[in-house]
C-alpha cells in the first residue's frame, strides 16, 4: 500500500459525505446576511408565493453580517455563492461595484421609488429597503429628570447634556460608522471639531451596538439617556413591551441626528441564471414581498405599501436626510474613521 | 540505532497509515486555503505598508503583552486549585472540573459584560482583556493539572524530613509539574494571542490583536492584502514563540499515578474560592436570563423556546432546533477531531522522531487567523467537484480543526511515560510490534483523549467565530441564535439570549462530566 493510495481513498470518501449544490434553472440562490430568516416567517412565506409562480425555489445563503458577506462576495467575484445578493448597503456598495461583483440590473419598478435611493444604486443594483441611523433617548430618564431632551445634533454638544451620550466605534460598528457619516454629511468639514466638543461632553464609545444599547442605555440598567441605535427602534420597543397598544414609545428619536442606510438587491456576476435571477429582484420588490420587511427586518420598503399602525405612530421616518455618495464614503471611510480615533483616542 | 531496534519497530504502512490522513487534512483544509487567500491577495505595496505602519507594531506589542500577562496570571491562579483537585477526593470533583469547562463556552458577550460590571469605570483597556482570558482560560490549566497526577511520595517523604510548604512547593513540586504546565501554557498564550470576541467588546483602536485587526482590516475596511500580511505576521510570530516555548520542556518527567488523598480543610477553603471566580459569571448568565428590562421576570425563560414574538410575528429562527443543531454539530466535530488526534499520536508512538515536529505542527492551527482561513476555503472549494462552499460539513470540519491541538496536546504529553523498551522486549518476544504498540499506548492515552474530547465537545458547542465566517444555509448554531437574540431591540430577547447561554453551559458541563466520569472508570 502506498502514501498515494491512501490520500486518494480519504478525498473520495470525504467527496462521498459531502455534496455540493448545483444550480438548475429551477433553484436559485438568494445570498443573504445573517439577520435574513431562513425560514418561518412571512417573508419566507412570500419566497414561497414566488416559487408557485415561477416553479423556482428559491435557497437562502447565509453569508455572515453584511461586511463578512460583502468580503467574501468580492473574493468570489464572477464565481458567486448564488444568484442574487440581497442586504449589501450604501457604505459598502462601491466595493462591490469597483470589483465587478454585480451584473447591472435595475427593476423595472425603481422607477416609483424615492429617486435619492434608486440614485445610490448608480444603475447597478436595486434599493430593496432602507433605514435610519438616529439617537434615542430614554423618554421617562428625562422626565424624571427634569430635563428637556435635545433636539439637534449641534445640541448635543451642549455641557446641559454632559456625559449623557453613548455612541458606538465607527471602525468596528455599522450604526457608528453611520453616525459618523452623519456628523460629516452634515456639518462638512466642522465635523472634527464637533466631535472634539462632544469628546469634552465626555461621550461614551462602545465597541458595538448591543453594548451602547443593552449596556450604557440608562433603559438597561446604565447611565447614559442619549445613545446611538436605529429610528425603528421606538416602535419595536412597543411591540416588543408589555403593551403593544402603547400611545406613547418608551424611547424617542431626534431627528436632526438621523443618516439613512439603504440596501441593495443585485444579480450576481458569474450566475448560469440571469434571467430568473432578475425576475427574483423584481419579486423582492414587488409589493408582495415589500409589505412583510417592516415586521421581520426592521427597516422600511422602497414600494408603496401600508406600513403597520405602529410604525405610523412610532416611528421617526425623516423626510431625506443628507447622504454621502457610496464612492464618497469608500474613499474617505479609512481616513475619516483614522481621524475620528485621533480625536477620541 | 542498533540493527535489533528497527526490526521492532512498526511496519512502514503503519506509519503511513497514521500520518498521511492527518497531512492531508492539513494541507487540504488549511494550509493550502491558507496559501491560496495569501497567493491571490497579497501584494508588495500591502507588505510594504503593512511593515512601515507603526500601527502594525503597536498591535503586535501589545497583543505580546496581554497573552504574556493573561497567561502569567492564569497559571498563578490556576496552579494550586489544580494541584488540589489532581490530589483531592471529595463529593462533587466532577461537577467543579466540570464547571470551569463551562466558562470555557460562555458567549464572549456575556463574559465581557460581566467583567465590565466586576471592574467599573475602567471599561476597555489591558486589565478587563487580562481578567476576562484568566477566566475563561483557567478551565485549561486546572483539568491539565488535574489530568495529569503527580506522584506523592517524594512530598511525603520531604515532609517527613521537614520541609516547609512553601519549600516543598518551589523545590519539588514546581519542578516535577513543570513539563506539563509549560505545555499547557503555551496552549494558554496562543489562545489570548489570537483572542478575538473579547477583544472586539472589551479592546479598544490601541488595545487590540493582530486577529482583530486582520478581521478589520479585511471585513471592515476591505483591504484583504494587508489583513493576509497582518495573518503570516501572527503565525510567524505565534510560531516563533512556541518554538521558544516548547524547547524549554526538553527534559520531560515521567509521571507515574499519584494517590487521592480526602481533602483538606485549607484546601477545601482554595478549591471553593477558585470555583466562586468562576462561577460569578456563570450566576451572572442566570440572574441576566431573570432579569427583563432591570426588573426580575420569568419571561425568558417562559418563551424560551419560542419562534414567535406574538401571534402572527416570527422570530425567524428556531431556538430548540438550534439546540439540535449545536449537539449535531459538536459530535460531528468531536469525532472527527477524536479520529484526526488518534492518528496523530499513534504516528508518534510509532516514531518518536516525527513526535517533536508533529508536536509543534498540532499548535499551529491556533495561530492561524479564523478569518483567514474562512476566506481561504472560500476561494479553494469553489468550483466542481468540490465546489463545498455552503456545504453543511464545513462548519463541524471548521471546529474539528480548531478543537483538535486540544485533543492531540495532552495525549502526547501523557505519551512520554510511554516505556519503550517494554514494547521493544514485547516485541521482541514475539509480539507483532503494532499490537505490542496498541498494548502499551492504548491505556496511557484513553484517559486524556476521552478528556480531550469533552474539551472538544465544548470548544464547538460555543464556537462562534470561524462560524460567522463560514456560509451555511439552514440551520444555526445556539451561539449564533444568542448573537442574533442580542441583536434585537426591545422585549425579552435579552433575557432569553442569557437563558439560551445559560442551557449552552449547562448541556456543556453535562458532556464535560459524562466524559470525565467515562474516563475516570478507564483509570480504576
Amino acid at each position: 500500500m502506498n502514501n498515494r493510495f491512501i490520500a486518494l481513498t480519504l478525498v473520495i470518501l470525504l467527496a462521498g459525505t459531502i455534496t455540493g449544490c448545483s444550480n438548475n434553472v429551477d433553484q436559485l440562490t438568494l445570498v443573504t446576511y445573517s439577520s435574513f430568516p431562513a425560514a418561518d416567517t412571512d417573508l419566507n412565506d412570500a419566497l414561497a408565493k414566488f416559487t408557485e409562480d415561477t416553479g423556482i425555489t428559491v435557497n437562502i445563503l447565509n453569508a455572515g453580517d453584511t461586511g463578512t458577506m460583502v468580503t467574501k462576495a468580492v473574493l468570489a467575484s464572477g464565481n458567486p455563492e448564488g444568484d442574487v445578493m440581497w442586504g449589501i448597503d450604501n457604505t459598502l456598495l462601491s466595493r462591490a461595484t469597483t470589483t465587478d461583483v454585480f451584473e447591472p440590473y435595475v427593476a423595472d419598478a425603481a422607477s416609483t421609488f424615492d429617486g435619492q435611493l434608486v440614485g445610490l444604486g448608480d444603475g447597478v443594483v436595486t434599493p430593496v429597503d432602507f433605514g435610519d441611523v438616529c439617537v434615542n433617548y430614554d423618554r421617562s430618564w428625562f422626565t424624571d429628570n427634569g430635563l428637556e431632551p435635545p433636539t439637534s445634533l449641534d445640541e448635543l454638544a451642549n455641557p446641559a447634556y454632559k456625559g449623557l451620550l453613548a455612541v458606538q466605534h465607527p471602525g468596528t460598528s455599522s450604526p457608528g460608522l453611520a453616525f459618523l457619516l452623519s456628523t460629516i454629511a452634515r456639518l462638512d468639514d466642522g465635523w472634527i471639531s464637533y466631535w472634539e466638543e462632544l469628546v469634552g461632553n465626555e461621550v461614551l464609545v462602545t465597541n458595538d451596538w448591543e453594548e451602547a444599547y443593552y449596556g450604557a442605555f440608562t433603559r438597561a440598567g446604565g447611565d447614559r439617556p442619549l445613545v446611538v441605535s436605529y429610528g425603528s427602534s421606538p416602535p419595536f420597543e412597543v411591540l416588543y413591551g408589555d403593551n403593544p397598544n402603547a400611545s406613547v414609545a418608551p424611547t424617542g428619536v431626534i431627528e436632526d441626528t438621523c443618516y439613512r442606510q439603504v440596501e441593495f438587491a443585485g444579480v450576481l456576476r458569474g450566475t448560469e441564471a440571469s434571467d430568473e435571477a432578475r425576475q427574483l429582484v423584481d419579486f423582492l420588490v414587488s409589493s408582495t414581498f415589500q409589505q412583510h420587511i417592516p415586521l421581520n427586518l426592521y427597516v422600511f420598503p422602497v414600494a408603496d405599501v401600508d406600513l403597520d399602525q405602529v410604525f405610523v405612530h412610532h416611528a421617526v421616518i425623516p423626510e431625506t436626510p443628507p447622504a454621502l455618495t457610496p464612492t464618497e464614503i469608500d474613499t474617505g471611510r479609512a481616513e475619516w474613521v483614522e481621524q475620528w480615533i485621533d480625536i477620541t483616542g | 540505532m542498533d540493527r535489533h531496534h528497527r526490526l521492532n519497530q512498526p511496519p512502514r504502512w503503519f506509519i503511513s497509515a497514521t500520518t498521511v490522513p492527518p497531512a492531508v487534512i492539513a494541507l487540504g483544509f488549511v494550509i493550502v486555503p491558507v496559501a491560496m487567500l495569501i497567493v491571490h491577495a497579497i501584494s508588495i505595496d500591502a507588505i510594504r505598508s503593512t511593515f512601515a505602519d507603526s500601527r502594525t507594531w503597536e498591535v503586535l506589542g501589545f497583543t505580546t503583552l496581554q497573552a504574556t500577562l493573561s497567561t502569567l496570571a492564569t497559571v498563578t491562579l490556576g496552579i494550586i486549585p489544580g494541584l488540589i483537585i489532581a490530589r483531592s477526593d471529595f463529593r462533587g470533583r466532577q461537577l467543579v472540573l466540570s464547571m470551569f469547562a463551562a466558562v470555557f463556552v460562555m458567549p464572549t458577550v456575556v463574559m465581557a459584560a460581566g467583567v465590565q460590571a466586576l471592574l467599573p469605570g475602567d471599561p476597555d483597556g489591558l486589565l478587563p482583556i487580562v481578567l476576562a482570558h484568566t477566566l475563561f482560560n483557567l478551565a485549561v490549566i486546572v483539568r491539565g493539572i488535574a489530568a495529569a497526577p503527580l506522584p506523592t511520595e517524594l512530598e511525603r517523604a520531604a515532609t517527613v524530613l521537614g520541609a516547609r510548604p512553601t519549600e516543598l512547593f518551589r523545590t519539588i513540586t514546581l519542578p516535577l509539574l513543570r513539563p506539563t504546565l509549560l505545555g499547557l501554557s503555551a496552549v494558554v498564550f496562543a489562545l489570548c494571542f489570537t483572542s478575538f470576541g473579547i477583544i472586539r467588546i472589551l479592546g479598544s483602536a490601541t488595545a487590540t490583536t493582530i486577529e482583530v485587526e486582520i478581521w478589520r482590516e479585511t471585513v471592515i475596511v476591505g483591504r484583504v492584502d494587508r489583513g493576509v500580511v497582518l495573518a503570516l505576521i501572527q503565525v510567524v510570530t505565534l510560531a516563533l514563540a512556541l518554538v521558544v516555548w516548547l524547547n524549554v520542556r526538553r527534559q520531560q518527567t515521567p509521571h507515574r499515578h499519584g494517590h487521592r488523598q480526602l481533602i483538606s480543610r485549607r484546601s477545601a477553603l482554595v478549591v471553593t474560592a477558585s470555583c466562586a471566580l468562576v462561577a460569578a459569571p456563570l450566576l451572572a448568565l442566570i440572574y441576566g436570563s431573570l432579569t427583563v428590562n432591570g426588573k426580575l421576570s420569568a419571561s425568558g425563560w417562559s418563551n424560551l423556546l419560542d419562534t414567535s414574538i406574538r401571534p402572527g410575528l416570527r422570530l425567524g429562527f428556531d431556538p430548540a432546533q438550534a439546540i439540535v443543531t449545536s449537539l449535531t454539530t459538536a459530535s460531528i466535530a468531536t469525532g472527527f477531531a477524536v479520529v484526526l488526534a488518534g492518528l496523530v499520536i499513534a504516528a508518534t508512538a510509532a516514531s518518536p522522531q516525527l513526535g517533536r515536529a508533529i508536536d509543534l505542527s498540532a499548535m499551529l492551527p491556533l495561530g492561524i487567523s479564523a478569518v483567514t482561513l474562512g476566506l481561504g476555503l472560500l476561494i479553494t472549494f469553489d468550483v466542481p467537484p468540490v465546489d463545498w462552499r455552503a456545504s453543511s460539513i464545513m462548519v463541524p470540519l471548521g471546529h474539528a480543526l480548531i478543537a483538535a491541538p486540544f485533543v492531540i496536546r495532552p495525549a502526547i504529553g501523557a505519551l512520554s511515560t510511554l516505556n519503550r523498551q517494554q514494547i521493544d522486549a514485547a516485541s521482541t518476544l514475539g509480539a507483532h510490534p503494532v499490537r505490542a504498540l496498541a498494548h502499551s499506548v492504548i491505556p496511557i492515552v484513553a484517559v486524556p483523549l476521552l478528556s480531550g474530547a469533552g474539551f472538544a465537545a465544548a470548544i464547538s458547542l460555543g464556537e462562534f467565530g470561524a462560524t460567522s465566517v463560514l456560509s451555511r444555509s439552514g440551520g444555526e448554531t445556539l451561539p449564533l441564535v444568542i448573537e442574533r437574540l442580542l441583536s434585537r431591540t426591545g422585549g425579552d430577547f435579552r433575557a432569553r439570549a442569557y437563558g439560551l447561554s445559560t442551557i449552552l453551559a449547562s448541556v456543556t458541563m453535562g458532556i464535560v462530566v459524562a466524559l470525565d466520569m467515562s474516563s475516570n472508570r478507564r483509570k480504576r
